[in-house]
């Protein structure tokens, strides 16, 4: 315990050397500020900016890179709350519920919640990150191709309810989702799937462009086609107006705790990403809800759990990264190569032979942390001018930025086209009243689903009996099962007792 | 909008002074900066070796050398926008064994590699280290031969996908020392590399770059390296070539191609760069870091080592039965 503190100060003395502050606070808010425009990632950013870091000191490079990584998810719910335009799968999640509270006028509480929240689940991972991480880091090695398949499973049955309305039209849209899933080469045979001689499709549809799509796009051509400016109008922001009540605040900290925890699980785990946290977090206090039904409505649960999970999951994706030199995903790959190229070898090893390094880095995750919470307050009141932007400004401003930021991905300009495609796609739906976070869901987790069911049978030698010998395989197949077994038994006894009272709806 | 009468004036002078410098752009070549696609996100070895060059590149060249990931395909995307780009030597493409692989392989795509290319030099290459799981008991590549040969099953190995150069690896391994092997696909080298260190599947052709850190730790073997030369990192392992199969020679490698007709002035201004480039102190010490083996040479030596390796890859294809279509 004195050794972790002694280490966290020795942390902080090398975070707080000007140098270090000052590429600390830059990466932090060039993060933030990329995070804040829809669809420019942080991967961008940092592979641009990584020919930098080639004549710093490695420890200031990585306390930048890292800076820009979790300061792009401060600013990514921005545009979900108030344009219903999320910029990755895991802030269309949260604008499931902001939205509709930007709807009701209360985009300045949403985004204070949402600020707060994050930076509570990015300080409890780093919390995690400081006392547990090298006992944490073994549980990524725990997880082979047959844990994740029975945990991917159980994610889908829990998250199948995640939109509002019918269950059946939910459920049509999951598999919808997972069927778009299939696009691309077959990861076990190498064919190429639906890609019509096109070789932008070979790896699959681009995530991002359609979340941009189906949510973005389509809003702005209902907007259109309604013709009329439907907002509230934003009236003078006040401090005071953004401030949640007290009541509002005490309903953030349950789900605030619990996706918290879900993000630092599922940020350990490599190759699952903050989007299935936010995912596993929003559908994880729907089932905790007393009232599961106004979620979609504009819920502050419903926006506090996947923010609180996605910013825990970008800080908790730095432990398997740094200490068992696994990076979970592409940012992190980058991280991995930034430190490689300075002759750092990421793994067990790190933490003692780099102490600089590592704990500098954990005290300048706090420190950016802070930074972007005092940033963040008093740009909410800016957010909020947004609001009161005429559309016809306000709509091809979005357009154009959509498009850079869809292009920077990968520079495709086909990925752009895609944009187009779900955004019309996305306006058939809601025309059809389809909810569009299920097919998000079965794209996200579909590819994921497929190559870890494959590989497992291809490693148990095609015998099923592996997905019962692995413990925590069991144990996720279980609850799934006991959880399709609840829904069962509750929409038959919904239906018994309509039948009771059959003047009762 | 007054000015709308000087325009054609504009675009007739622009038009001569183009014919007229069209014989000096050669002589002047960069005078604009130049772009080098990469095939791969951002983080692999190819993007970091391709960085660090460009980097030290435009420094020597005076004009800005950028970067620009198209990932896709097993880089057939940004192969296929190099293939199209104009031939002048300010689009170029970071050539890699995939490029070989790719042709071998024979996909249906719209280009012709190497045919539609012009070679500029190789840059470097990432020799795959041979490792097995710590707990299969092997110590060395005839141990691990041994036991191929007693196990019931075939043993399963891990690579970064179908069609990679750790997969044809592995599997030119097997045909070689005529043993029975299982292929274990997964999303890149680091992937498999953490399945092998926790003992699912046996053992893995990866790239020095993915395996170095499980190495160190202990958590898997090394038992040969894949290049002629034995690994400046891994001095102490031996080389297949040395040990199982002579004349085994694979890698993650890559260098530098134009599009065909890129002018012979432009190629011999673009390699001399990267030759001084891959002389200066930040590219070797970050190619070294990096676990990557700095080449070079001239734009035949890269010409005549693709096509070795195109012809290579196909057999190994055709004897492994490896069809994509």
């Amino acid at each position: 315990m004195s050794d972790v503190l002694s280490n966290l100060a020795h942390g902080f003395s090398v975070a707080l050397a000007p140098e270090m502050l000052f590429l600390c606070i830059a990466g932090a808010t060039i993060g933030m500020a990329i995070g804040v425009l829809p669809g420019v990632g942080a991967l961008a950013t940092i592979s641009i900016l990584l020919p930098f870091t080639f004549h710093l000191e490695p420890t200031g490079a990585i306390i930048m890179l890292a800076g820009i990584f979790y300061g792009a998810q401060y600013g990514g719910s921005v545009a979900s709350i108030l344009l219903n335009l999320p910029g990755t799968a895991s802030t269309a999640v949260t604008a499931l519920d902001g939205y509709p509270l930007t709807k009701k006028g209360k985009a300045g509480v949403a985004l204070f919640v949402t600020t707060i929240v994050s930076f509570a689940g990015g300080s409890f991972a780093i919390l995690v990150m400081i006392f547990l991480a090298p006992y944490l880091a073994s549980i990524a090695r725990e997880f082979g191709s047959t844990e994740y398949f029975s945990v991917m499973l159980l994610a889908l049955i829990a998250a199948s309810t995640l939109a509002p309305g019918s269950a059946l039209k939910g459920l049509a849209m999951v598999i919808f989702g997972l069927l778009l899933g299939t696009v691309g080469a077959d990861s076990t045979t190498g064919y190429y799937r639906y890609t019509f001689g096109n070789l932008e499709l070979v790896d699959g549809l681009n995530l991002i462009a359609v979340v941009m799509g189906l949510f973005g796009v389509s809003e702005i051509i209902a907007n259109l086609v309604s013709g009329s400016d439907s907002r509230q109008e934003g009236g003078t922001v006040s401090l005071k107006s953004m401030i949640p009540s007290r009541r509002e605040m005490s309903r953030t900290v349950g789900p605030t705790g619990r996706g918290s925890v879900v993000g630092v699980i599922v940020g350990i785990l490599p190759g699952l990403g903050p989007q299935v946290a936010s995912f596993i977090a929003y559908a994880l206090e729907k089932k905790a809800s007393k009232t599961p039904e106004r979620f979609g409505e504009g819920m502050i649960e419903g926006i506090s759990a996947p923010e609180a999970a996605n910013n825990a999951s970008v800080q908790a994706a730095f432990i398997p990264t740094l200490t068992l030199g696994i990076p979970g995903d592409a940012v992190m790959a980058v991280m991995v190569g930034a430190l490689m190229l300075h002759g750092i070898l990421p793994g067990p090893s790190l933490v003692v032979e780099q102490a600089d390094l590592f704990w500098g880095l954990i005290a300048s995750f706090w420190i950016g942390n802070v930074i972007l919470l005092i940033l963040n307050i008093p740009l909410i009141g800016v957010w909020l001018q947004v609001l009161r932007i005429p559309y016809r400004i306000l709509y091809p401003a979005i357009l154009m930025l959509t498009c850079i930021g869809v292009y920077s991905i990968r520079n495709s300009g086909f990925d752009v086209a895609i944009v187009l495609i779900f955004g019309l796609v996305g306006h058939g739906m809601s025309l059809l009243r389809l909810p569009a976070a299920p097919v998000l869901l079965g794209l996200v987790l579909g590819p994921l689903f497929e190559d870890h069911l494959r590989r497992a049978l291809i490693i148990g030698r095609g015998d099923p009996v592996i997905f019962l010998q692995s413990p925590i395989s069991l144990g996720a197949l279980l609850i799934a099962a006991s959880l399709l077994a609840w829904i069962g038994f509750r929409s038959i006894s919904n239906i018994l007792s309509r039948k009771k009272k059959p003047e009762g709806t | 909008m007054k000015f709308d009468f000087l325009r054609p004036a504009i675009v007739a002078a622009v038009g001569i002074l183009a014919v007229a410098s069209s014989s000096s752009a050669q002589e002047n070549f960069p005078s604009k900066p130049i772009t080098i696609l990469v095939g791969f996100s951002a983080g692999s070895s190819t993007d970091v070796a391709s960085r660090l060059l460009a980097d030290s590149m435009g420094e020597i060249l005076g004009e800005r050398v950028l970067v620009e990931n198209r990932p896709g395909a097993a880089s057939n995307v940004a192969t296929q926008a190099v293939a199209e780009a104009d031939a002048d030597g300010y689009t170029l493409l970071m050539g890699t064994v995939a490029n070989t692989i790719n042709t071998g392989l024979k996909r249906d795509v719209s280009f012709d590699f190497p045919g539609d290319f012009t070679p500029v030099s190789t840059v470097g290459a990432v020799p795959m280290i041979l490792v097995a799981r710590a707990d299969l008991g092997v110590s060395t590549i005839d141990e691990l031969l041994a036991k191929m040969k007693e196990s019931d099953d075939p043993l399963l190995y891990g690579s970064a996908g179908v069609g990679t150069a750790p997969h044809l690896s592995a599997e030119l391994f097997a045909s070689s020392t005529g043993t029975q092997v299982t292929h274990v696909p997964y999303k890149g080298s680091g992937d498999a590399v953490r399945d092998l260190a926790a003992g699912r599947i046996d053992f893995v052709f990866a790239p020095q770059s993915s395996a170095l850190s499980a190495i160190s730790e202990g958590s898997i073997v090394p038992l040969a390296s894949s290049l002629l030369k034995r690994s400046s990192k891994l001095p102490d392992t031996p080389t297949v070539d040395e040990t199982a199969v002579k004349g085994f020679d694979t890698s993650v490698w890559f260098g530098l191609v134009a599009p065909a007709g890129t002018p012979e002035t432009v190629i011999a201004k673009l390699n001399d760069a990267v030759q001084k480039a891959l002389a200066s102190e930040t590219v070797s010490k970050g190619f070294a870091n990096s676990g990557i083996e700095k080449l070079g040479g001239t734009p035949a030596e890269l010409a005549e080592y693709i096509n070795t390796e195109v012809s290579n890859w196909a057999k190994v294809a055709e004897d492994a039965n490896i069809t994509v279509e």
